[in-house]
C-alpha cells in the first residue's frame, strides 16, 4: 500500500475524479489538517460540493421510495441475498440514455404516490368517523337540529358507570316535560339522547350533568345518522376503488424498473463523486489530492493520471505510518482456498497494516474445531448442501458470500469428523465409527482436544516469535516464546512422560521445566530495569493462564457430545411412541422437528465456540488487530454492478 | 423402588434444574429484544440469535438427565438394580450441569441482552456481542464435561 499525491487543473478535476471512481482502487485521504498549517493554509481552501452531494442525496432517497413502493406491488419477491446484476457501461448508458425519460419516470411515479397517500388518509378518515357515528345509529332527528321553537334538543355522553335510570328520574322531577333515551352503551361510554323544553332547560341540565353527561355535537354534519353512514360507506367503497386503481398503476415494466435501478445507481456514483470532494484542496486553477494505492494498481493509476496531465508521485509508507489494511488471497497455493475464512477474522477485527493475515494460519483449525463440535455425516451434508446451494443461486457477495463458503468448508469437516466418530442424524442410522466413538472414550478425545489445543496455541506463539524477529527483536523472541515451548513442553512430560510417552520421559520432562523456569527469570533479570528485573517471577504464573487455555479446548469434546447426544436422545423420544403407522407418523414428526432445533443450535454453538477459540486463546497470543479496512473510492452502487472492462 | 434408583432420579431432575437457568436468560434477552425490535423490526433475525444463546444449559441439563435415565433403564427396558453408592455417584453427576447451568444460563442471558442493545446501535458487531455472551458458557460447558466424566465412570 503506498502513498499517492496528485496535482491536477481544476478543469480535468471532475474527468480524473470520474476515472479514479470508476477504476477503484484508490483510497482518498482527508486533507483537513493541512488547512491548520499556516503554508498550506494561505493558499489552498477545501474544495467542497456539499450543496451538490446534498442535492443528489434527496434526488436518490426520492428514487429509492419509488423503487420500493413499486417492489411492494409488482410481486417481485425479495431474495434472501440481493445479488447486483453485471452490466456493461455501454449497456449502463443506453438504458440510462440522458436520464430524461427516466426522471420524468420518477416525477410521474412520485406524483402517483402522494396521490396514493392523501387518498390513504382519506380512507383513514372516513373509517374513523364511521367508528364514532355507529354508537348513534338508533338516533333518528337530524344532526343539525339543536332546536325547536320550544324544545331544546341534546345529544351527549354519559359514563358507562353512571345510573341512567336514576339520572332520568332526577330528570323528570326538575321538569315535567323530558324525554331521555340511552341509545346505546359500549365499554366507556353511553350514548344519550336528551329533549326538554327551553324554559326547563337549565333544571334538567344541571339535574344530569351531576351523574356525568357531557353534551356531545356532530360539527359540520347534517341529516340523520343512517343518512350519514351510507353517505360514508358509499365514499369508502370509491376511495378502495380509487386506491386499487392507483395501486394498479404502480406496476411498471422490468425494463422501466431496472432503468429506474440504473437511474438510482447513478444518483449514488454522482453523489459519491461531490463527496470525494470533501478530501481534496484547490486553489483557483488547481487541486490536490492524496490517496492510498495498493501496488499491483499503480501502473493503471499513473496511466489515467497521465491521461489528464496531472503531476503524481507515489512512495512507500513511512516506517510507522499507518497504512489502510487490504487482505489478500495467501500467495502460498496451498493457502489460497483459506481466503474466505477471512470472514471470521473480519468479524474480529482486520490486521494492521504491519501485522501478519491470521487467517490462512488459524482457517484449518476454525474449520477442525466446527467440525469436531459439530461431527455428523448427515448434519455435515445438510450443512454443506445448503450453503452450497444459496452460493449458486444467489450468488452473494462480500462478506454473506465469504461466510457462507467458511460454512460450505465447515459442512464438510462435520461430514468428515461425523465419518471418524460414526454419526449420522446421532445414531438414526447405526454407523461404525472409523476411528472411534467419542461416548465410550471421552478421556482419550478430552486429552486429544487439549493436544490440538496446544499445538494451537503454539502456532500461535511462532507468529509472535515470527513478527519478533522480522522487527529484530531476536532475544525478545527467545524470551517470549522459544523458551516457553521448552518449559511448557517440559511441564507437559513431567506430568504425563512416563505414561503415555516413554519410560524416562518424566525425568527429562523436569529438567527441561527447570532449565526453562530458571531461564523465563534470568531473561527478565537481563531485560529489565529496576523492580521489572525480578517480573519474571510474575511471567512463571503466568503458566496458570497457559493452563486455562489448553483446558479452554475441552469445549471440542463436550460440544460434540451435545451434539450426538441430543440427536440420539430425540431418535429415542421417537422410538418411545411405539410400532404401527401411529409408530412411524410421530417418530418422523419428532425426528424431523428434534433434528432441525438440534441442528440449529449446535451448528450456532460449534460457530460461536469455534470463533471464541480463535478469538480469545489463538489471536491472545500474538493478534493485535484494529487495522482500517482499505474503502477505495469506488462505483459503490446499490442495484447494479457496472462491469467497466469491455469483454474482448 | 430401590433408593439407590431413587437416588439416580433425583440426580436426573437436578441435573435437568439447568433449564431454570436457561428460561431466566432467554427470557431476560427477550425482554431486550422487544424493545429493540420495536425500534427496527429487521433486527429480528440477528436478535433471535442472541437470544437462543443462554438456551443451551438447558439442552445440556436435558442430556446428562437422558443419559442418567437411560443408564438406569427408566427409559425403555427394565429398571437395573442400582446400588445406593452408585445412586449416590449419579445423584452427584447431575449436580455440576444442573447448579452451574442455572447461574451461567442467567448471566448469559444478561450479557446476550446487553448484546441486542449493541446490536441496536452497531448492527455490524453482532459477533463480538455473541462472543462475549459465549464466554459465559464456558463454564457451563465445563459443567456439561464434568457431569459427563463423572457419570461415565459411574459402575451399575
Amino acid at each position: 500500500m503506498n502513498k499517492l499525491s496528485v496535482i491536477g487543473l481544476e478543469s480535468e478535476k471532475e474527468a480524473v475524479l470520474a476515472g479514479l471512481q470508476k477504476l477503484g482502487t484508490v483510497q482518498l485521504c482527508d486533507q483537513s489538517d493541512k488547512l491548520t498549517d499556516a503554508d498550506w493554509a494561505s493558499i489552498i481552501h477545501k474544495d467542497s460540493e456539499e450543496d451538490r452531494a446534498a442535492r443528489l442525496e434527496s434526488e436518490l432517497a426520492g428514487v429509492d421510495s419509488v423503487l420500493d413502493t413499486v417492489s411492494r406491488y409488482d410481486g417481485e419477491k425479495k431474495p434472501l441475498f440481493f445479488h447486483r446484476q453485471a452490466v456493461s457501461e455501454k449497456e449502463f448508458g443506453s438504458i440510462l440514455g440522458d436520464g430524461e425519460a427516466v426522471r420524468r419516470e420518477v416525477n410521474e411515479l412520485e406524483g402517483k404516490i402522494r396521490q396514493w397517500n392523501d387518498i390513504k388518509s382519506e380512507e383513514n378518515g372516513i373509517v374513523s368517523q364511521q367508528a364514532s357515528l355507529t354508537p348513534w345509529a338508533s338516533y333518528t332527528l337530524p344532526l343539525d337540529l339543536t332546536e325547536t321553537r320550544t324544545v331544546r334538543v341534546v345529544t351527549g355522553v354519559l359514563p358507562a358507570t353512571a345510573d341512567a335510570e336514576e339520572m332520568k328520574r332526577k330528570a323528570e322531577e326538575a321538569s315535567d316535560a323530558v324525554e331521555i333515551q340511552i341509545l346505546g352503551q359500549d365499554g366507556e361510554q353511553q350514548y344519550v339522547s336528551l329533549l326538554c323544553m327551553k324554559q326547563d332547560e337549565d333544571a334538567v341540565m344541571d339535574a344530569v350533568k351531576a351523574y356525568g353527561f357531557t353534551p356531545a355535537s356532530f360539527k359540520g354534519l347534517s341529516g340523520t345518522v343512517s343518512d350519514n353512514l351510507g353517505r360514508l360507506a358509499g365514499r369508502l367503497e370509491e376511495v378502495k376503488k380509487e386506491e386499487k386503481e392507483l395501486e394498479g398503476q404502480f406496476v411498471i415494466s422490468p425494463k422501466e424498473k431496472e432503468a429506474l435501478r440504473c437511474y438510482a445507481d447513478e444518483l449514488v456514483v454522482q453523489r459519491d463523486r461531490a463527496r470525494a470532494g470533501e478530501n481534496l484542496l484547490a486553489t483557483k486553477k488547481a487541486f490536490f489530492l492524496e490517496g492510498w494505492v495498493p501496488e499491483e494498481a499503480q501502473a493503471e493509476v499513473l496511466k489515467l493520471l497521465d491521461a489528464h496531465d496531472c503531476w503524481s508521485e507515489i512512495r512507500e509508507p513511512e516506517k510507522g505510518e499507518e497504512t489502510p489494511t487490504l487482505l489478500k488471497p495467501s500467495e502460498n497455493k496451498w493457502l489460497r482456498w483459506t481466503y474466505p475464512v477471512r470472514a471470521i477474522t473480519e468479524l474480529y477485527s482486520l490486521p494492521k497494516s504491519y501485522e501478519v493475515d491470521p487467517t490462512p494460519i488459524f482457517a484449518i483449525f476454525y474449520i477442525i474445531f466446527f467440525g469436531m463440535m459439530f461431527a455428523d455425516i448427515a448434519y455435515g451434508l445438510i450443512l454443506a448442501g445448503l450453503t452450497f446451494f444459496a452460493l449458486k443461486k444467489y450468488k452473494p457477495e462480500g462478506m454473506a458470500n465469504r461466510l457462507l463458503t467458511t460454512l460450505l468448508y465447515c459442512g464438510i469437516s462435520t461430514a468428515i469428523w461425523g465419518v471418524l466418530f460414526g454419526g449420522f442424524f446421532g445414531d438414526l442410522v447405526p454407523v461404525k465409527p472409523m476411528w472411534m466413538n467419542p461416548l465410550d472414550n471421552a478421556m482419550f478425545i478430552l486429552a486429544f482436544s487439549c493436544i490440538l489445543g496446544v499445538v494451537h496455541l503454539f502456532i500461535g506463539m511462532g507468529v509472535k516469535a515470527y513478527m519478533q524477529i522480522k522487527n529484530g527483536q531476536v532475544f525478545d523472541a527467545f524470551c517470549d516464546v522459544f523458551i516457553w515451548y521448552i518449559f511448557l513442553i517440559g511441564l507437559g512430560l513431567l506430568l504425563f512422560g512416563d505414561n503415555y510417552v516413554f519410560q524416562g520421559a518424566g525425568e527429562l520432562g523436569r529438567d527441561m521445566a527447570i532449565i526453562g523456569a530458571i531461564v523465563i527469570v534470568g531473561c527478565e533479570f537481563y531485560r529489565g530495569k529496576g523492580i521489572g528485573k525480578l517480573l519474571g517471577l510474575w511471567n512463571l504464573y503466568g503458566t496458570t493462564s497457559y493452563l486455562a487455555d489448553i483446558l479452554s479446548y475441552s469445549r471440542l469434546l463436550a460440544l460434540g457430545l451435545a451434539s450426538a447426544v441430543i440427536a440420539q436422545v430425540f431418535n429415542m423420544l421417537g422410538r418411545m411412541v411405539g410400532k404401527g403407522v401411529v409408530g412411524i407418523i410421530a417418530f418422523i414428526l419428532i425426528a424431523v422437528v428434534g433434528h432441525t432445533v438440534n441442528f440449529a443450535i449446535n451448528a450456532l454453538g460449534s460457530f460461536v465456540h469455534a470463533s471464541r477459540l480463535q478469538y480469545v486463546e489463538f489471536f491472545g497470543k500474538f493478534y493485535e488487530g484494529g487495522g482500517a479496512p482499505f474503502k477505495p473510492f469506488t462505483q459503490d452502487t446499490k442495484y447494479v454492478n457496472i462491469v467497466n472492462k469491455e469483454e474482448k | 423402588m430401590s433408593l439407590g434408583q431413587a437416588l439416580a432420579i433425583f440426580g436426573a431432575a437436578l441435573a435437568a434444574l439447568a433449564g431454570v437457568g436457561s428460561a431466566l436468560g432467554v427470557g431476560v434477552a427477550g425482554e431486550a429484544a422487544n424493545g429493540v425490535v420495536a425500534e427496527d423490526p429487521n433486527k429480528f433475525g440477528q436478535t433471535l440469535v442472541l437470544q437462543a444463546l443462554p438456551g443451551t444449559q438447558g439442552i445440556y441439563g436435558l442430556l446428562v438427565a437422558f443419559l442418567i435415565l437411560s443408564k438406569i433403564g427408566l427409559l425403555g427396558g427394565g429398571l437395573l438394580d442400582v446400588s445406593v453408592e452408585s445412586g449416590l455417584s449419579l445423584l452427584a453427576a447431575g449436580a455440576p450441569v444442573g447448579i452451574v447451568g442455572i447461574w451461567s444460563g442467567w448471566a448469559q442471558g444478561k450479557a446476550a441482552a446487553a448484546g441486542i442493545q449493541l446490536i441496536a446501535k452497531r448492527p455490524s458487531e453482532l459477533a463480538k456481542g455473541m462472543i462475549y455472551a459465549a464466554m459465559v458458557e464456558t463454564y457451563a460447558v465445563l459443567a456439561l464435561l464434568v457431569s459427563f466424566l463423572m457419570y461415565s465412570n459411574v459402575k451399575l
